[in-house]
């Protein structure tokens, strides 16, 4: 179990659990916006400067495909990030693990008590040499709790306080590998509507021509909104529902009171309904 | 050696020249937002998916740490993608699920080795075919709010420059860490893991909630089969199966696990007395 997660760490490059990351607060204390600069190599990385715990600055790259943030020996030296730790037996790529930072520092925006694996990732070394020095990764433990703006023309990214709690990543991943929800073990994963709509789907559709609507239940928020049965549901609130699996996906999003459109193909018409779900099962 | 290190940073210092100054004569607004939205992987992946010359959808990382659009061969079989000696190809169309289109997507035919160990292992929680990177979203200005199911997209008019590949000392392009796709792959194989799940919609009853607290129906929908098991608005829910239920939320949990199909018992309250029903499941939502 543990070689696997050695190999789910680097190939999804999953971290352990970690408690708040802060937004950048003001002086006073209220939650303020920061604008970070970035660089952009001919690889078309994005690099940003970082400083941990207050050592540094260190060339990062700015990565939205990871979901750790990753710094190689050198800044864990240098930022004594691994005194205390227990460094493992087995040691490819130099990777010694998971740590907690007490403080990440990208431009004016921060994150405090996030965790970062440390690792001479081959592919950043790569990239360092070349075009370096790069010294690690920062990804989404860092920018999740933000809103987030990329803008290449410009070269920044918008950090604006957000609320969102990142989850465990690695224990999630477990939870999936060798856990009861299912996901792919073999076993069913059962989808959950967020609030129901009345639809009581029919055949599948091919692509782009949407999941059939069989019944539609008298009195429910479909009936209300006028889909009818024979109707074909293309999209539901945005999402693409082609079979019966993507209707229950995109209806896992749903919140009930909370209205959104139902885009259907009635004969050769396309319409675009709205339609109110509510709570229950 | 030392030579060539020099000569590639000398590049990197002019590319970067040539962008600040392209920033400092461009600043046309951006074009109209369009909502995209996207799933989060079980390893935190932002996924979007596209229809790629009308077929799909597939399934995307959005991913800065890739310098282009990424996806399979079969991606490009089934899409009727050619792929050039050069080993890009071009998209006739990618659409984006909201409905944004980028027009002239150039994407390079390959599978990287990360997606292969990740599909292999059923990781990600649904098959994962291609990446997006740097040549299309340098193209947008993107908002990206965890706290929200879609993301915001505007185009940004302006000519990111082509990105580069680089090469490595010693084979591979990936440091030796390709390898790790494969081992995933295979151990994937013995585990019987699949990359995408098996889905089943989570069986429909037909009461519904004032929302709140108290599991206690607001209504039921007629012809449904919590209606033809005679449940009544004001019939409060004490157990689901064995075990009792302490709130609307509570019950909502108890029941995301169960499927269509299946049979549910129910002990509800009306008027003080107790009683159970039982009533099949339907598919629907």
């Amino acid at each position: 179990m543990s070689f696997i997660r050695l190999l789910g760490c680097w190939l999804t490059m999953g971290g352990l659990g970690w408690l708040a990351v802060s937004a950048t607060l003001a002086e006073d204390g209220t939650a303020k916006r920061s604008v970070i600069p970035f660089k952009i190599l001919k690889t078309g990385h994005m690099t940003v400067e970082a400083k941990v715990n207050g050592k540094g600055p260190y060339t990062l790259i700015f990565d939205t495909g990871a979901p750790i943030n990753l710094l190689n020996n050198k800044v864990a030296k240098d930022a004594e990030l691994l005194k205390g730790k227990a460094v493992p037996f087995f040691t490819p790529f130099g990777a010694k693990g998971d740590v907690k930072l007490k403080k990440l520092e990208v431009g004016d925006g921060y994150a405090t008590n996030v965790p970062a694996a440390i690792m001479d990732h081959p592919t950043v070394d790569i990239i360092s040499k070349q075009l370096g020095p790069i010294e690690g990764i920062v990804g989404f433990p860092f920018f999740a709790r933000y809103k987030m703006t990329l803008d290449y023309r410009d070269q920044t990214i918008t950090l604006d306080p957000g609320t969102f709690q990142p989850p465990d990543v690695m224990k999630d991943m477990m939870k999936s590998l060798f856990g009861a929800d299912g996901s792919g073990k073999g076993s069913t994963k059962v989808v959950e509507p967020g609030a129901l709509l009345g639809i009581i789907p029919g055949e599948n559709g091919l692509e782009g021509s949407g999941v059939a609507v069989a019944r539609v239940v008298e009195g429910s928020p479909a009936a209300k909104a006028g889909i009818l049965a024979g109707d074909r549901v293309l999209a539901l609130h945005g999402r693409w529902t082609d079979t019966a699996d993507e209707l229950f996906m995109a209806s896992s999003y749903l919140k009930p009171g909370v209205e959104i459109t139902v885009a259907v193909q009635r004969a050769e018409k396309p319409l675009r309904l709205k339609a109110t779900p509510v709570a229950g099962f | 050696m030392c030579g060539k290190r020099s000569a590639w940073s000398l590049l990197v210092f002019l590319v970067l020249l040539g962008a600040g100054s392209a920033v400092a004569l461009d600043r046309s607004p951006a074009g109209p937002a369009v909502d995209v939205p996207y799933r989060l992987t079980i390893p935190k992946h932002l996924m979007v998916r596209a229809r790629i010359n009308g077929k799909g959808p597939f399934n995307f990382i959005l991913d800065t740490g890739a310098p282009a659009l990424f996806f399979t061969e079969a991606v490009a079989k089934k899409a009727g993608v050619k792929q050039g000696t050069n080993g890009w190809g071009v998209c006739d169309s990618f659409e984006l699920e909201g409905g944004l289109l980028v027009a002239g997507a150039k994407a390079r035919i390959d599978t990287p080795f990360q997606l292969e160990g990740m599909n292999g292992m059923g990781l990600a929680g649904a098959e994962i075919h291609g990446l997006i990177g740097y040549n299309i979203l340098a193209q947008y200005r993107i908002t990206i709010d965890l706290d929200s199911d879609r993301m915001v997209w505007r185009k940004l008019e302006w000519e990111p420059k082509a990105p580069f590949g680089l090469t490595a000392a010693g084979g591979g392009s990936q440091g030796g860490l390709e390898m790790v796709g494969g081992m995933m792959k295979g151990l994937g194989g013995i585990l019987g893991r699949k990359a995408t799940p098996t889905m089943a919609g989570r069986g429909f009853a037909g009461v519904f909630f004032t929302p709140g607290k108290d599991a206690v129906l607001a209504g039921v929908f007629s012809g449904t089969p919590a209606d033809k098991a005679g449940l009544r608005a004001g019939d409060r829910i004490t157990h689901l199966g064995d075990t009792a239920v302490t709130s609307q939320q509570n019950l909502l949990e108890g029941m995301a696990l169960q499927q269509a199909g299946k049979s549910l018992l129910l002990k509800v309250q009306r008027d003080g007395v107790s009683r159970e029903v039982t009533l099949l499941l339907e598919g629907g939502l």
